[in-house]
């Protein structure tokens, strides 16, 4: 499976990666022969089996109790913040 | 070098509450090893400071008979884990000087049993690694180099904590398993690498790279060390909705019960082409000694083996591509300087991100967009369900499973660095585990021909971590296996 510099740019944009043009052809090559030996799984008989979705249980087994909780005050949260006005993070302008 | 490093966890645990050492003296200790080691680099974040505290409040609790599980032992955790207020970085530059406001559970379970943290330790870049090459702090060096001079790998991705454990910097240590991240490393570095059953420990606090397959392990030098802190870090959390509300049992007493009628899978699978003679004579010699101890060998096989490795290098990124989705350059972390919001994700992720996750996350964006799910992502699911299947059938049969490791010992640094999928394939015997959520270990059993470490491992049925160990513990016993790196690193 050969993956096309399109595909490789349609995906690190899916990703939210910019990447200069030679890092696009060297990740092409990378997951064109990393796709090639996953082709063998093309070979597995899998008709009729349900994919895998989790560890069983049931999600109601997983349910809490319906009560709340303290969170963490503002200032912890945005404690890491790389960038923050008063109480809030901030983002560059979206609007025109 | 103190003796007092040389001790194992229930050594410094029983020296500990004889008053033969205090707490203070033993993190003294590892601390001023800890120091000497800079060469090995597996020591991201030492914090010696919290240690001596830790400790000094052990010794008022030692000295007044309350006593915690684990008073006073030091011990280091893969910096994959939230540690409140101590710099937790998964060794990525889009994590550079992230300090969490809150303690994972299975860490927490460590501090109110009495442990003290020493460090944060190395490993691959979110845990996406073989050999432990990745990280932004460069790689760890093995402290074994065997017959040669060579600067071997300590494996991946826990190789920080295998490392350091293997080189007396401290008795055990937290790393994290998602395809053998925990076994792998303890099989090149002579140490026990325990992953325990999907569900068994918390993964809250976790910083997430494969929700699926990532659980907490041990890396310890002794399978009783293993059961010791199995028993701290097991228990249901409400906070992990995976986390299993299920009894945890005394494994360090279980471990008393013996090997005597129990059935071991050997599955023919696992012998593959071109196995080094060292590993397959190690694997038939392990199942002698089980034998011996009164055992039974029965041959068995999973079919859909040689499966597992490329469905989890489908699964694995594709959660990754989910789970790293978070690292926006807003919230925490690493922020590039963009002018609009789509250039600051951009860019934030691309001076953040390393080679391998980047790869990572655009293999998993590939196999799960439109167009490639079903050919893939879904395909490895259902392959998936095929090899947990398989470990379901065998396990009506046996009890247990026992196989090598690795398919070689420690490989020099670099050596696969170039090579993605020679360095995938060093996961082959460990990966099937994670898809199927089942526990295992890796026990250290002798030095090839080359002085390097060897391990086999042992299999279980989900939360049956209690036969793991006393199979594992019955390969210790015989293989009396005692080797010690030479300190190289403290010249």
């Amino acid at each position: 499976m050969s993956i096309t510099p399109e595909i490789i740019r349609q995906i690190a944009a899916l990703s939210r990666l910019h990447l200069e043009e030679n890092e696009l052809e060297q990740f092409r090559e990378d997951l064109s022969q990393i796709l090639d030996w996953m082709g063998q799984l093309e070979s597995v008989d899998t008709d009729g089996v349900d994919a895998f979705t989790g560890m069983g249980g049931s999600l109601l087994e997983h349910a809490r109790d319906d009560s709340t909780a303290e969170t963490p005050l503002p200032d912890v949260l945005l404690s890491n913040a790389p960038e923050r006005v008063d109480d809030f993070f901030t983002v560059p302008k979206i609007l025109e | 070098m103190s003796e007092i490093t040389q001790w194992s966890l229930h050594r410094l645990r029983g020296a500990l509450r004889e008053k033969e050492v205090s707490a203070v003296e033993v993190a003294r200790a590892h601390i001023d090893a800890i120091g000497e080691a800079a060469a090995l680099n597996a020591v991201t974040t030492p914090t010696p400071e919290r240690a001596m505290e830790m400790a000094e409040q052990s010794d008022k609790r030692l000295a007044s008979g309350e006593g915690r599980v684990l008073e006073g032992i030091p011990l280091g955790v893969k910096d994959m884990f939230c540690t409140e207020g101590v710099a937790s970085t998964a060794c990525s530059n889009i994590l550079e000087g992230f300090t969490p406001p809150y303690e994972s559970d299975v860490t927490e379970r460590l501090w109110q049993a009495g442990a003290c943290l020493l460090g944060k330790l190395n490993c691959d870049e979110f845990a996406m690694g073989s050999s432990s090459e990745t990280g932004s702090f460069g790689a760890v060096c093995n402290p074994w180099r065997g017959n040669g001079d060579a600067q071997l790998t300590a494996g991946g991705s826990s190789g920080g904590s295998a490392a350091a454990v293997a080189a007396r910097l401290m008795p055990a240590a937290l790393g994290t398993d998602t395809g053998g991240s925990v076994r792998q490393p303890a099989a090149l570095t002579g140490t026990v690498g325990l992953k325990p059953s999907y569900g068994r420990c918390s993964r809250y606090g976790i910083i997430s790279y494969a929700s699926s397959l990532e659980q907490a392990g041990i890396l310890a030098r002794s399978v009783t060390d293993s059961a010791i802190l199995l028993g701290t870090i097991a228990g249901h959390d409400p906070r992990d909705s995976t986390s299993a509300n299920i009894e945890v049992p005394d494994y360090e007493s279980a471990l008393k019960d013996g090997v005597s009628k129990m059935r071991v899978g050997i599955p023919k699978e696992y012998s593959v082409d071109g196995m080094p003679d060292e590993i397959s004579n190690l694997w038939k010699q392990s199942a002698d000694w089980l034998v011996e101890q009164g055992a039974e060998i029965v041959e068995v096989s999973l079919p859909h083996t040689q499966y597992a490795l490329p469905a989890y290098y489908i699964i694995a990124p594709a959660e990754a591509s989910s789970n790293l989705a978070r690292y926006d350059g807003i919230r925490y972390g690493k922020r590039a300087s963009a002018d609009g919001v789509d250039e600051l994700y951009g860019r934030t992720r691309a001076e953040g991100f390393g080679v391998e996750v980047k790869r990572r996350i655009l293999m998993g964006s590939y196999v799960l967009s439109a167009g490639y799910y079903e050919a893939y992502y879904l395909k490895a699911q259902k392959v998936r369900a095929l090899v947990a299947k398989d470990f379901d059938s065998v396990f009506e049969k046996v009890d247990v499973l026992l196989t090598p490791t690795t398919p070689s010992a420690a490989f020099a640094l670099g050596e696969k660095s170039e090579d993605v999928l020679a360095l995938y394939l060093s996961d082959i015997f460990t990966v099937p585990v994670n898809l199927a959520g089942l526990p295992a270990i890796s026990v250290p059993a002798k030095l090839n021909g080359e002085g390097l470490p060897l391990g086999v491992q042992f299999i279980g049925r989900r939360f049956d971590e209690v036969t793991l160990l006393r199979a594992a513990k019955t390969v210790e016993d015989s293989a009396g296996f005692d080797a010690t790196p030479q300190p190289w690193w403290t010249s």
